[in-house]
This record gives C-alpha cells, structure tokens and sequence, in this order.
C-alpha cells in the first residue's frame, strides 16, 4: 500500500473514531437526561412491598401438617389467582407440597392449574390424584357437598378443609 | 443486620477466589479493583458449587461446609496478602486540562453509581425475584442445602427446578445465617453484583481504552435506562451479564496477549455464567469455538492448550447437569430440542428478527448504544484485531440465540413468552457490547508482558484521549502495559 493510501486509510480511521465518540457524548447527553426525568424521581417507588400473604399462609401452616400435601383451589386462573397461588407455594415451601385446581380445562402445557371442574366430585378426584389431604379454597366457597372431615375460615372466601 | 451479614459472605467468597486464583498463579493484574472482582465472582463461583456437590452426599450440611470453608481461605488470603504487600509507586497528580475531564466526568460517574446503588438497596426483589430465585434460597436456607427433594417436588416447577443455583445459593447463604428468608438480603447481593459490574466494567475498558474513555462509558454503561431496571430487581440477568462480561473480556485480553492465564480465567468465567443462568451457554459456546479457530491458527506459538484450558472448567458444571438430567427435569415452557418441531415452527425467524430488532432500537431501554454498535462495526471494522471481532461475534451469537431459544416456545401465544422476557436476555450482552464500542474508538492491540515497562506513543485522537498524563493521574502507566499500538 502507498504512503498516501495508508495515510488516507488511517484519517478515516480516526474519524470515524471521532464520530463514535460524537456518538457516545450523545448517548450519555440523552439517557443522563432520561435518567433524570424518569428514574431518579421514581427511586422510592421501587421500594413498594410485595403483599406477600404472610397471614393467610400463617392460617394455612397453622391447619396442614408439616410434609403434607395441599391442594389450592381458586375460582378462576386469572393473573390475581395465578400469583396468590405462587405467594402461598412460596411461603409454604419447602414445608408443604402445594398443587393448584382450578374449575377449567388446561389450555396447553405451561399452564400451571390442574383441572378441577366437577364440583365437590371435581375437587376430590383432583386432591387424590396429587396425594393432597388439605383443600385451601381461596376466593372460592367451600362446596356444600364437599363433607370435610374439619373446615377452618380464616375469613370469607379464604378456608382450609380436611378431607 | 441483614446488610453486614450479606456483606460478610460476599467479602468471605472474595477472599476464597482470591486465594484460589494466586495459589494457581491466575490472578489476572486488571488494573482498578479488576482483580478484586474477578476474584469475588470465582469466589462465589466455588462456594455455590461446594454447596452443590456436599448436597450430593449431604444435602442438610451443605451451606455449613460451605460457609465455614470461605472465611477460612478469606483469612488465609488476607495473611497472603499482606505479606505479599508492597507500597506502590505513586505519582502527584497535576491538575491539567485532561485532568479536569475526567475529575468532570468522574463525579458525574461517581454520582451515578451511587444513585444507581441506592436505587438496588431501596428497592423489591419483583416477582421472577421471588418466585424463580428467592424460593430456592428459602427452600435451601430451610433444609441447609440442595437436598433431592427440590428435585422431586414437581408442585413447584413452575419456578423452574432446572434453573442454575449460583444466584439462589448465594442469597440462601444470608438466608441462612440471618435465619429466616429476609427479602432485603436479596438486595444486599445484587447489590454487590451491580457494584462488581461496574468496577469490572471500569476496569477493562480503562486497560484497553485508558482512562477518559473508562470513565465515560461508565457513566454510558449506569445511565442506560435497562441497566437501571435491571439493577433494581433480584433477578439473576445481571449477575450474569457479569460474568459475560468478565469471561468475553477475558478471552479478548488472551487474543490481545496470548498469556494463557486470561483465557483459562476467561473461559472459567463464562463457564460459571451457565451456572448463573443456562442462557450463559451460547456465548460460552460462541467463545469456545472461538478460541479454538484462534489456537487452530496461532497453534505454533501457543499450542493446543488454550482449548484444554477454555473447556476444562466447565466441567465443574457436569455434578448439576448430570443431577437434574437424571431427575428428568424440563421445563414444560421450551419443546425439547428436535429438528420435527423446529422445521414446524420455522416461520417464526423473520418475525423473531423484527421483534429482535425493534428492542435493540428501542432507545426508551437502550438510548443509542445498539445503534452505536452497528456504526462502530461498519466505521471501524475489527478487521485487524481479533479482539474485536471476538466480542462483537460472542454478542452477535448470543443475540441471534434468540431465535432459536424462542422457536422452541410452547407459550400460546409464543409472542407473549417472548415480550415478556427479550428485554432481558438483550440487557445481558449490554457490558460486552459497550466493551466492544469503547475498543472501536481506541484500543491498545497488544498488551504484552506485566512488567513491560515501555512508553507510550499516541497520535490524533489517541494522543488526546490516553495522554500520559491522565494515565498518571489515574494511578500510573503500571496498569497499561507496555508496546501500545493505538488503531
């Protein structure tokens, strides 16, 4: 390569360095100032506690034995229901195995509800199928023609029931 | 409480990693706290691998052997090094016009780090934090290890039984001596995760870029809006960015200086980032063949052991691969690797690229940096350093994986899967992409031996951004060693 041509190569070399570095000034210029609009006003808000169910799942402790295995039966499989369940699972482990039924098909195979549709008939076939001796109904009423052999509320809409 | 504890097992692995790496003369002299970091992340490393293995045989000691082995290696480093201590060379700094830049841009940097920093402290675990990673902490800090049970207990599968532990292992070492699962001992460690990111970050940028541009991209690489939102939760992405980080750096520093240590180190690191989380495995895998085309052609000058030093640690790994293979976990979110169900699902790739695409441009999350990337690859194409062209080959392999990982989606929609979670995988590339930007703008090629001591020769853009002043000024020109080659 030629004196000229190897200088001319090493020029555009060190502008495009010149440009990235334009580029870089920018970049942090633009998310410095992003930063401040959006982050740094909000830093608190990120500290907002997770309501963790620490009482309900105190109730549940309370009424299933260590080692046994429940089942967590909610009305629907909505996102609500969905992280009630992980809550309860999570406070529970490694205490308690704890499956969840809900009154619904599963739609393919990451769903994590089992199909609990049946009525009391419904819910006993599904807690034989896991091994579970303890229902926790959660925003569900316990059925009538259930029969557990105990049944404690915590409050409406939240109970544990032997069967 | 819970802060001092968590900070005492982090410091606790420093010192183990510490001593592991000078007992086999692998401590890879990073200028800037470099070293202490890489020390803290095989610390870690090992400590949650140790807590693994006694698992196999006693799941309830686990964490105890493994606790009570850290601080003794920490005291038996510290008594090292201290009798290995020497007083530095220091040089007065002189206040110039350089160094007015960086003093500028260093408490910008340094009021940055600790907005970001106090942000991680103050801030909630967030769901994937507490149920894919807290729930194993509080499942081994309850039964005192990795007992076989977790395996079998497949009620919880949805927090993915086959997810790697290093992450979990070292929240439920707090856990486990606060007694009880304390949320805000997951912070503590992501905190020390984010901290260690950005020294490590610091430090290799400063010893191929020098100082300004260190200082500068470190205020580029903690003003990205994603790393804010990833530092802000305890999810195990940005551990592992980390220890992409620290292994792709690495591997660069071995094409740069052929010094086999690096690329042991290196591919120990990325080795581990598969033990934080199994999406560390296509850079692990990119890098491999890699440094294994890089022996193939400089073979006479460094051999074949390279690839037997890359691939050795990985086998450190097999322990949990080989467990949660013969448990027979899956997870029920990804269809198993088979060429029927890939060919079925092919027509996902284009609109997998689309959506790939429009998150690397979405500058709400990135600002520019990825557009940035892409310039630097067409202004200044690594085309004569195979340092460059390795990060930007390891990001690219993992960036692409994307496509693959998501074709083998079960989720109906598979679009949901991949919303909900791309942001993140992007987000774990980030260090090494912007390691790869800084070198685009300045790189010293060839970093030979640590005692060269031989001067500087800069010209253009070079000259002003690596002066030897500012090198003084930032702790003397021992950290960038010797025979310098700008590009």
């Amino acid at each position: 390569m030629s004196i000229v041509g190897a200088t001319r190569l090493r020029l555009a070399g060190q502008v495009g360095a010149a440009l990235l570095l334009l580029g870089v000034v920018i970049q942090v210029a633009a998310a410095q100032s992003e930063v401040v609009r959006t982050r740094l006003p909000h830093i608190a808000d990120t500290a907002a506690p997770i309501p963790m169910m620490t009482s309900q799942a105190d109730f549940v402790r309370s009424h299933v034995p260590a080692g046994a295995t429940a089942l967590y039966f909610t009305d629907d499989h909505e996102v609500a229901s969905l992280f009630s369940y992980y809550l309860i699972s999570y406070n529970l482990a490694p205490r308690n195995t704890v499956w969840w039924g809900v009154p619904a098909p599963q739609g393919h195979v990451a769903d994590w509800w089992q199909d609990a549709r049946g009525g009391s008939q419904g819910i006993r076939r599904l807690a034989a199928t896991d091994r579970a001796a303890y229902v926790v109904f959660a925003g569900a009423q316990v059925p009538g023609d259930l029969h557990p052999r105990a049944e404690w509320t915590m409050q409406p809409g939240f109970s544990v029931a032997e069967l | 409480v819970t802060t001092l504890t968590v900070l005492l097992v982090l410091v606790a692995a420093t010192g183990l990693g510490h001593l592991v790496l000078s007992s086999a003369n692998l401590r890879p002299s990073l200028p800037w706290g470099g070293d202490l970091v890489i020390a803290f992340m095989a610390g870690i490393a090992l400590m949650t691998l140790v807590a693994f293995w006694v698992s196999l045989f006693a799941a309830s000691a686990a964490l105890a052997v493994s606790l009570a082995l850290a601080p003794l290696a920490s005291l038996l480093a510290v008594f090292l090094a201290v009798r290995r201590w020497r007083r530095p060379e220091t040089v007065p700094p002189r206040l110039t016009a350089g160094t007015a830049l960086v003093a500028v841009l260093g408490v910008l940097a340094v009021v940055d780090i600790g907005s970001v920093l106090f942000a991680t402290y103050h801030a909630g675990p967030g769901w994937d934090g507490l149920f894919v990673w807290s729930i194993k902490a509080r499942y081994f800090a309850t039964t005192g290890g990795v007992p076989s049970t977790f395996f079998d207990d497949l009620s919880r599968q949805w927090s993915h039984l086959d997810y790697p532990f290093l992450y979990p292992l070292t929240v439920s070492f707090g856990y486990w001596l606060l007694g009880g699962s304390l949320l805000h001992a997951d912070m503590v460690v992501t905190l020390g995760f984010v901290l260690g990111l950005i020294i490590l970050f610091h430090s290799l940028v400063r010893e191929v870029s020098g100082p300004v541009l260190a200082v500068l991209f470190t205020v580029v690489l903690v003003t990205v809006p994603a790393f804010w939102t990833n530092a802000t939760r305890a999810y195990a992405d940005l551990p592992l960015a980390l220890f992409l980080l620290g292994g792709a750096g690495m591997v660069a520093r071995w094409l740069r200086r052929r010094d086999l240590r690096d690329v042991i180190v290196g591919g120990a690191l990325l080795a581990f980032a598969i033990w934080v989380k199994r999406d560390g495995l296509m850079m692990w895998a990119a890098a491999a063949a890699a440094v294994t085309a890089a022996t193939v052609i400089l073979r006479r000058e460094v051999g074949w052991y390279p690839i037997a030093g890359f691939l050795a640690p990985a086998l450190l790994l097999a322990p949990w691969w080989a467990t949660v293979t013969l448990h027979h976990i899956v997870d029920p979110s990804f269809a198993p690797l088979r060429s029927g169900w890939l060919f079925a699902h092919l027509d996902r790739v284009p609109s997998l690229l689309q959506t790939l695409a429009g998150q690397l441009l979405l500058t709400s999350a990135w600002g520019f940096v990825w557009v940035l990337a892409a310039a630097a690859l067409i202004l200044r194409p690594p085309l004569r350093s195979p340092a460059r062209a390795f990060l930007i080959v390891v990001v690219a392999a993992h960036l692409l994986s994307l496509t693959l990982i998501y074709t083998l989606s079960t989720w109906d929609p598979y679009t949901n899967h991949v919303n909900s979670s791309i942001d993140r995988l992007v987000f774990q590339a980030l260090p090494v992409v912007l390691l790869f930007l800084s070198a685009s703008i300045l790189e010293v090629r060839t970093l030979k031996s640590r005692t060269a001591r031989e001067p500087y020769e800069f010209d253009g853009l070079a000259a002003g951004l690596m002066s030897n002043r500012l090198v003084t000024v930032f702790g003397g020109p021992e950290h960038v060693h010797g025979n310098v080659r700008p590009t």
